[in-house]
């Protein structure tokens, strides 16, 4: 929609992706500080900046803002298991997101989008960390994380309609989709 | 409500369903049964300990920090540990056979099992 040679474009779309990566990992540190019920529940920020990424940049965005967001997490805490969750939890998320987001985006509003991903990422937590402490029983805990996942997704997904309505215009138009 | 929105909630409404009546047919909790907590780091089981009602403290090295385990005749707990996290201490005491407290950054797992050596596959804390 700019008169802006490709250059220029892809230079914005380098800073938003940076933005948006930035934005993801101090949500993330800033919600570990949450105290929440259960462990392995949480809200989820980072994957509504993720899901906004997605909806405002693309796919390929959405990957590098997450990825990105998990190894500077993984800088923070310093742990290889701890790193091996997030990413068994995150990669689906973002995954699924996308390919819903891409195909079934005329079916399916973003609150819904969201708990899939949501869905995706305990499913994926859940299968990394019972791998990791070799024990398969703890499979189970997956309903507890299912249940506040839902919630969980639903309000980020709304969170993240809101915010691309405001970025992007009344029908989520992209600010810079290729 | 778009159409794939209205599969979704469907699909949720009858997950919740099942999950109500998974709880409704959930026994009482049988903390009279003899169970051990067992302590396992990286698959391996360290120790085995009869939750019989005397109160023990127990200080596990794992290659990549500590944690330290009550037990007394109620249950488990992880109540100390240097990970970053601290979510094995949010756990909190598990007492039903089946359930467990993962410390992911050492690999540490704190599980209760009934006599059988199994945990019953219904019992899950929320």
């Amino acid at each position: 929609m700019h008169e802006s040679g490709k250059t220029l474009n892809n230079t914005r779309r380098i800073v938003l992706t940076g933005l948006f990566t930035a934005c993801a990992f101090a949500v993330n540190i800033a919600e570990s500080a949450f105290p929440m019920p259960l462990p392995g529940v949480k809200l989820g920020l980072a994957n509504a900046v993720a899901l906004c990424a997605l909806v405002l940049l693309g796919a390929k965005e959405a990957f590098i803002v997450t990825l990105l967001r998990v190894f500077l997490s993984w800088l923070a805490s310093g742990n290889v298991f701890s790193l091996a969750c997030s990413l068994g939890g995150a990669v689906p998320a973002v995954a699924v997101m996308s390919l819903l987001y891409g195909k079934l985006s005329d079916d399916l509003s973003m609150p819904w989008i969201s708990v899939a991903g949501a869905w995706a990422f305990n499913a994926g937590q859940i299968a990394v960390v019972s791998y990791i402490v070799k024990d398969l029983r703890i499979a189970f805990y997956i309903l507890p994380l299912l249940v506040a996942g839902t919630a969980a997704g639903w309000a980020t997904g709304l969170l993240a309609q809101s915010v691309c309505k405001k970025l992007g215009g009344k029908i989520n138009e992209d600010i810079d989709r290729q | 409500m778009k159409r794939g929105d209205r599969i979704m909630a469907l699909i949720t409404g009858a997950g919740a369903l099942m999950m109500a009546a998974g709880l409704l047919m959930r026994g009482p909790e049988n903390t009279a049964s003899a169970r051990t907590a067992e302590i396992v780091v990286g698959g391996q089981v360290l120790h085995q300990i009869a939750l019989n009602g005397r109160p023990r403290e127990i200080r596990v090295e794992t290659p990549e920090g500590f944690n330290i385990i009550k037990t007394d005749g109620r249950g488990a707990a992880v109540i100390s540990a240097d990970c970053p996290d601290g979510s094995c201490i949010r756990m909190g005491r598990i007492t039903r056979p089946g359930t467990s407290a993962v410390c992911l950054p050492h690999r540490l797992l704190l599980r209760i099992r009934d006599k059988r050596g199994n945990g019953e596959v219904d019992s899950v804390t929320w």
